[in-house]
């Protein structure tokens, strides 16, 4: 019983809405550190040949994550919703 | 014959037997046979692995005149049939609860031809565990029994013997012009590298040719759709190393596909289609390796094949148990599952996080590869999209998959049913299942963890190190903001109630005008010809038809009658002549032949023909 109480507590701080704000503040610490590591790594990195020049511009990994999720959403809701290739379930129901 | 022995036929073989076994009561003698025959075929894989000398030609018959080669064994095909028994091995013990033994059969057949695909040496070989293999993964979507899925297994069936006969079309031309059916790399670029290619992209699921798979998939079996996720595409990214290595168009195609899956997912409701859209993203990777054509990119899609199989099978095995046990499919119908099934969550996201390619797990040995393989040709195009791609996977697989089917609330239920999903009983799945999805979830882990095993097995020498710390900072930073943005429009994403478009609407709408043409014009034409038929043409028919009838009874009945009474009479006459007397008779036939000597010449007179030839008959000159 305790072990089950202690497992649903687990899953509370994962999913439960009382721990939104908690659960914001950690990931922006984790991202922060990430990023600073990236801003170091990079700049230790920069005479590798193996590598692109907008590789070593600070932050460019993490930029280019956040706009490819922006633009990908924007992208695929835009076809779906103005370019009409979203259709209602039953859109080819009436011929089979 | 018996120096090698062909792994694929363990499994044509053993399926022979699968219905011998009783179902009912006791079935634990069946379910020891199903995981024996895979084991076997593994330990028979990585003993040709261990053995130095193992690479050659196995199995070569005469037919036809044809020299066929069953088991071509070299490091790609072992690579290939590897993970291919592998997973067979997860697959069944995912589905040992099934009590159908055609699915069971039908899945050993699947495997077992792409098996016989990966050694086959020679294209006629290929070809027939080809369409093999699309029949018996076809019964695993007709297994699930509803309209939708017959439906669906029908348009899976029509679109593969579409394009397995565009492959046996190339294969004959090919035959035609080099007078070989060898199954190597092919440069000719006529027909024959074309229809190939085809049906090669195909299978691959290379748009515009890919509807099939997001079509079909979803719509298999829980457990069938496990074993579809792994077999078909990979075969086809085999052929294709084996077959077009460096074909440029590929390389472009790859990079294309990596994104199209990505776009279709984010509008995806149906949980198991959008992770078929991600089979489109993943094998574009693969695809794009085998076009740039150097060792890494071959390399890289050999490798990312083999994780792809084995991460994907878990997510699948993940989405199924979820389906399989609370029996809805949509995304709008799921969620906060996570009190219910923590332990499928966990299992589920170890395929998530290494299809999105994280540190330590087998997606990121993998495609680093073929993005390095990019990097190396200065394909700085090919390489952004398959970046911008993985972000995108980690956006629809590893974030909104899994929120919205183990956290989130379903929006599309009535309250009843959303209490009964987010209670806090559990409701994890059967033990088979869940110890495939570990073993599935270990061998991602493994992989991810010592890259070196899975790179020793590739075809050409590595020298590859993907834990650089650039590398790894540089993932973990894309993948960690594409997180961001998903938490900043989490509503933008919340799941819609819809389907979308893709190129299989050209067959299921835009086939419309056709039947149309054939329900309307074509249909009305017939009326009017059959309607001409009944009104015109018959009653002329029953006209002249009695008409015949009339002329029968009443002209030549009288007419037969006539003269067999005219006979009758003049019988009655010849009667009364017989006299008896010899001279009458004589006096008759002399009679006769006078008659018969001037019917000859008056003739002959009329007719004007020469008697001289009758003549010198009769004189005997």
């Amino acid at each position: 019983m305790m072990r089950k109480n202690r497992t649903q507590k687990m899953a509370d701080y994962i999913a439960a809405p009382e721990y939104n704000r908690l659960r914001w503040k950690l990931f922006i610490l984790v991202l922060m550190i990430t990023l600073a590591i990236d801003l170091l790594v990079s700049k230790e990195h920069s005479a590798s040949l193996d590598q692109w020049p907008w590789e070593q511009w600070p932050g460019w990994n993490a930029l280019f994550g956040f706009l490819s999720c922006l633009l990908i959403i924007f992208v695929a809701k835009f076809l779906g919703h103005y370019c009409g290739l979203m259709r209602s379930e039953d859109y080819y129901e009436d011929d089979e | 014959m018996l120096d090698w022995l062909h792994p694929g036929f363990l499994y044509l073989l053993g399926a022979a037997l699968i219905p011998l076994f009783k179902t009912r009561g006791n079935a634990r003698a069946r379910q020891l046979y199903l995981l024996l025959i895979p084991l076997l075929a593994v330990l028979c894989v990585l003993l040709m692995v261990l053995d130095e000398n193992a690479a050659g030609d196995y199995w070569q018959t005469q037919f036809m005149g044809l020299e066929l080669i069953l088991g071509r064994i070299d490091k790609l095909s072992l690579l290939f049939a590897l993970v291919f028994t592998l997973m067979s091995f997860i697959g069944t013990l995912y589905s040992l609860h099934v009590k159908a033994s055609g699915e069971h059969l039908a899945a050993y057949l699947y495997v077992g031809s792409a098996l016989g695909v990966v050694f086959a040496g020679d294209y006629f070989t290929l070809f027939v565990f080809w369409e093999l293999m699309a029949f018996a993964s076809a019964y695993l979507v007709f297994a699930q029994g509803t309209k939708s899925a017959r439906a669906a297994g029908y348009r899976y069936l029509l679109v593969h013997i579409t394009g397995g006969l565009c492959l046996l079309g190339g294969i004959v031309i090919l035959y035609a012009e080099t007078g070989s059916i060898v199954f190597g790399p092919i440069n000719t670029g006529g027909p024959a590298f074309w229809l190939i290619l085809l049906g090669f992209m195909l299978n691959a699921a290379v748009p515009p040719l890919n509807a099939w798979l997001t079509d079909a998939y979803p719509e298999a079996t829980v457990t069938g759709a496990v074993f579809m996720s792994a077999f078909t595409t990979k075969t086809a990214v085999y052929v294709l190393l084996r077959a077009f290595p460096g074909t440029e168009v590929l390389m472009w195609l790859g990079a294309m596909m990596t994104v199209y899956g990505v776009v279709y997912a984010v509008l995806e409701n149906d949980c198991r289609r959008l992770l078929a859209y991600h089979i489109v993203s993943q094998v574009g990777y693969m695809v794009a390796g085998v076009g740039l054509g150097s060792a890494l990119a071959l390399n890289g899609a050999g490798a990312h094949a083999f994780t792809h199989i084995i991460y994907k099978g878990l997510l699948f095995m993940g989405a199924g148990a979820v389906i399989y046990m609370t029996g809805y499919r949509k995304l709008t119908e799921l969620g906060g599952l996570y009190r219910r099934m923590p332990l499928t969550l966990a299992l589920y996201m170890i395929g998530a996080v290494s299809i999105s390619a994280f540190p330590l797990f087998s997606g990121f040995v993998s495609k680093s590869m073929v993005l390095a393989a990019a990097q190396h040709d200065h394909r700085a195009i090919v390489f952004l999209l398959l970046t911008l791609a993985s972000a995108g996977t980690f956006l629809s697989i590893g974030l909104k998959l899994t929120y919205y089917m183990f956290f989130g609330k379903p929006s599309d239920v009535d309250s009843n049913t959303r209490a009964a999903l987010i209670n806090k009983e559990s409701l994890e799945p059967p033990l088979n299942m869940l110890i495939a999805m570990v073993l599935a979830a270990l061998l991602c882990v493994g992989i991810g963890v010592f890259p070196n095993v899975l790179y020793a097995l590739l075809p050409y020498p590595v020298e590859f190190e993907p834990y650089t710390a650039a590398h790894i900072t540089g993932s973990m930073n894309i993948l960690l903001f594409t997180a961001l943005g998903f938490f900043l429009v989490l509503k933008k994403l919340v799941p819609e109630k819809s389907i979308s478009l893709d190129t299989d609407w050209f067959y299921r709408r835009g086939a419309r005008p056709f039947f149309w043409f054939a329900h309307h014009p074509i249909a009305r034409y017939e009326a009017v010809v059959s309607e001409l038929a009944n009104t015109v043409v018959l009653r002329s028919l029953y006209a002249c038809a009695r008409l015949g009838l009339w002329i029968d009874t009443h002209v030549i009945d009288g007419a037969i009658n006539g003269l067999a009474q005219a006979i009758d009479r003049g019988a009655e006459k010849m009667r009364h002549m017989e006299t008896g007397i010899v001279s009458h008779y004589a006096l008759g036939m002399c009679l006769g032949i006078i008659l018969s000597v001037a019917v000859y010449f008056a003739l002959g007179y009329i007719l004007g023909i020469d008697l001289e030839f009758g003549f010198s008959l009769m004189t005997g000159n």
